[in-house]
């Protein structure tokens, strides 16, 4: 049987447990909005035999959270990650390969158009500048296309190298909570963590566990570690001549440094390593392939073919050295530019009034002479342009699926970990009620107390 | 599962912003007529579009071809008219000169008219076009065909060009039609004609009335040619002027938008975004009272 006193400090210990009930449903209360905060309990625990009978104790507030759901949820970043920036990258180049100022298949339409014009009227000097002319749109569309791709290429590096900054910063802030959770223990500091290591998987993807001991540690797809307890490493981009002077990926842990570039596979950096050295690569390489073609096409049959002078042998495009960068060095042969009375519109021997010359290249507009002799000139520059379509098209499909499903984890994790205002306000009421239950406990007692005294 | 009021306002604002979304994409395509202006819209459609686009440019620049040869044809026709009409009177001059009771005067006074219609001839026949290029000179348009004295000094090709995708045809006449190898050398025989006036050859002049004859039958016909090919071209810009229909509707049905599906998708979005706002203020007002 406890003593009056001891009744006391029952009362007293359970007023205490009480409001730190209250001060818990209040705290969750105030971060109902707060992004990434875990709802937390206070365990209310019945104490039962010696020293004390009866009464109640309470330990730390405890974070409603899965470890499970918070790995999950950050598989999905890496991919929301990855989705969402290969298609805002890919709606990018689409905008950039359909604008009208580098409109190949327009180009082509043009240049081949004036050819029969200039069948037509083969010493109208008109028409021949009306073929130098759409030959020099030609030629600016070809460059203008290689321009745009290279310049979509810097800017994916750039972003990578801002990237690879937000990410170390990143696993440095995970390794600096690992050791103040460890010393610490705080729940927020928990939703810190997870925060950030959502943050940097939508980043750099990888996957994240959580040691016995308590810390996070946070891998790469490839494996390598990035952040190991209160250890972390750093990505760095350095230029690097084997990709163009673009940045190589390097994960820098005190001295020794691994090259990750191919072996990033999701998140934003995964996106836009895989955007800058393979899909703008494959379509510079096929416009440069095309550009390729059409030159030394249109070259050959027009070196058969003679200008106005009767003489025959000349480029109408400077003959390409080789594939690689054929539509950035795409131009008028700069002796036919500035004088199109050289326009090889006659056969060889026959009177200047010939055109044979042309109606040559005007039949290369049917000759299946590109894509590798499967294809047309026009058919080829819409196919990798649609093809580019198909890709953001992909691409968006997979970052609303993935959206979806992030949602969908969301919403799970929030019914888990989020704050019910409803429920807080009930428990507030519940500890409330508790509390001045307690307070007319100890009067009660205090008042026993007092009359014993006065009986004394 | 457990629902928080967060949850529920978050879900309702994500519906209220995929059915703004939907009424956006539906809306568009309904003010601008355009479905798939992207290649992401539809790569399959986009490229039909495009395909049909680009053809379409390369026929519009045909028609230019077909109308500056059309024009050049019309021009040759112009020729061939005049040199017939100079061949007429020069006939009806051979038919006055043959008769016995002309006297050397009156045949030298005709054959002043002679060499002036030698010169008239001689000029229309060596007629540029617009594009300044000599119209009968067959690929050596760039010197007059007939030189001083009426020989020929083109050659006999026509010129061809692109009517049609893939298809060819001649449309151009060549000086040969005054030549023998058409008949008569049209000039020579009013050299000719003229000499047998100035000499008083009276068989001379009587040939020439044949020769004329024959001349006068071989621009016919070259008239005619020339009204034939100018069919072929008006036959071919009538196919081109089909085909750009075509085109267009090929065009049309790839990227335009279909009015009754697009306005059916736009009422179903708008439906969907009200109901979606309805929702939501719903959720607003519990989550208040909350």
């Amino acid at each position: 049987m406890s003593s009056l006193m001891g009744l006391l400090d029952m009362g007293a210990g359970a007023i205490i447990a009480q409001n730190a009930g209250i001060a818990t449903a209040a705290n969750n209360a105030a971060n109902v909005n707060t992004e990434g905060y875990s709802r937390q309990r206070v365990d209310l625990r019945a104490n039962v035999g010696s020293p004390i009978l009866g009464g109640v104790t309470f330990g730390d507030p405890q974070r409603i959270g899965s470890d499970l759901l918070a790995g999950r949820q950050r598989i999905i970043g890496g991919s929301v990650g990855y989705f969402d920036a290969l298609s805002s990258s890919l709606l990018d180049l689409e905008g950039v390969v359909t604008a009208a100022e580098g409109d190949i298949p327009a180009g082509f339409g043009e240049f081949f158009g004036n050819l029969n014009n200039v069948a037509t009227s083969p010493l109208d000097p008109q028409q021949r500048e009306a073929v130098m002319a759409s030959a020099r749109r030609l030629s600016a569309s070809f460059r203008r296309q290689a321009d745009d791709l290279q310049r979509s290429r810097k800017d994916a590096d750039e972003r990578i190298r801002d990237t690879v900054l937000s990410a170390s910063s990143l696993t440095a802030e995970i390794a600096k909570l690992n050791k103040a959770i460890q010393l610490q223990g705080d729940p927020v500091l928990l939703d810190q963590r997870e925060t950030a290591a959502l943050k940097l998987s939508e980043l750099i993807g990888g996957k994240a566990r959580i040691d016995s001991d308590g810390h996070m540690r946070f891998m790469l797809d490839n494996g390598s570690v990035v952040v190991d307890g209160t250890r972390a490493s750093s990505l760095e981009a350095t230029s690097d001549a084997s990709l163009g002077g673009m940045g190589r990926i390097e994960v820098v842990d005190g001295t020794h440094r691994s090259n990750i570039t191919q072996s990033v596979t999701s998140g934003k950096l995964g996106a836009d390593i895989h955007f800058r050295d393979t899909l703008t690569v494959r379509i510079v390489a096929e416009v440069d392939q095309l550009a390729f073609d059409f030159a030394t096409n249109v070259n050959a049959i027009h070196r058969g073919f003679a200008g106005l002078d009767g003489v025959g042998g000349r480029d109408l495009f400077v003959e390409p050295l080789g594939v690689v960068g054929a539509a950035a060095l795409f131009e008028l042969d700069p002796t036919i530019d500035g004088d199109p009375s050289l326009l090889a519109t006659a056969a060889l021997g026959q009177p200047v009034g010939d055109n044979n010359g042309m109606l040559a290249l005007l039949g290369m507009q049917d000759l299946l002479l590109a894509g590798g002799g499967t294809r047309t000139f026009v058919d080829e520059s819409v196919r990798y342009i649609s093809g580019i379509g198909q890709d953001v098209r992909a691409a968006v499909v997979d970052q609303k699926f993935n959206e979806a499903q992030k949602f969908g984890l969301d919403t799970l994790r929030d019914s888990i970990s989020g704050v019910s205002l409803e429920e807080e306000l009930n428990r507030l009421s519940q500890f409330q009620n508790a509390s001045q239950a307690n307070m007319r406990f100890v009067q009660s007692i205090d008042q026993l107390l007092g009359r014993m005294i006065d009986l004394l | 599962m457990r629902i928080t009021e967060r949850q529920m306002l978050l879900n309702s604002a994500r519906q209220v912003s995929l059915a703004r979304l939907r009424v956006s994409k539906a809306a568009g395509p309904m003010s601008s007529g355009i479905e798939v202006e992207r290649p992401s819209d539809d790569p399959a459609r986009w490229a039909a579009g495009r395909r049909a686009r680009v053809r379409t440019q390369s026929s519009e620049l045909r028609g230019r071809a077909l109308s500056t040869s059309n024009a050049r044809l019309s021009e040759s026709d112009r020729v061939l008219a005049s040199v017939g009409d100079i061949l007429s009177r020069a006939r009806q001059l051979a038919v006055l000169s043959a008769n016995a009771t002309q006297n050397q005067q009156s045949r030298n006074a005709t054959s002043q008219e002679i060499k002036a219609l030698f010169q008239e001839a001689l000029l229309s026949a060596n007629s540029r076009g617009l594009d300044g290029e000599y119209l009968l000179a067959g690929t050596s348009g760039d010197a007059p065909p007939f030189d001083a004295a009426g020989v020929y000094q083109g050659d006999a090709n026509a010129r061809t060009i692109e009517t049609a995708e893939g298809n060819m045809l001649e449309v151009t006449i060549t000086g040969t039609v005054f030549t023998v190898a058409a008949g008569v050398d049209v000039f020579a025989e009013l050299t000719a004609f003229q000499t047998a006036l100035q000499t008083n050859d009276l068989v001379g002049i009587q040939n020439a009335i044949d020769a004329f004859d024959e001349g006068g039958h071989q621009v016919s016909l070259g008239r005619a040619e020339v009204g034939g090919l100018q069919n072929l071209v008006d036959d071919a810009e009538d196919a081109r002027t089909e085909f750009e229909l075509v085109l267009a509707e090929v065009h049309q049905r790839a990227v335009e938008v279909d009015p009754i599906a697009a306005a059916s998708e736009l009422a179903l979005g708008a439906q969907a975004l009200e109901a979606a706002q309805a929702l939501a203020q719903r959720i607003i007002s519990i989550t208040q009272v909350a």
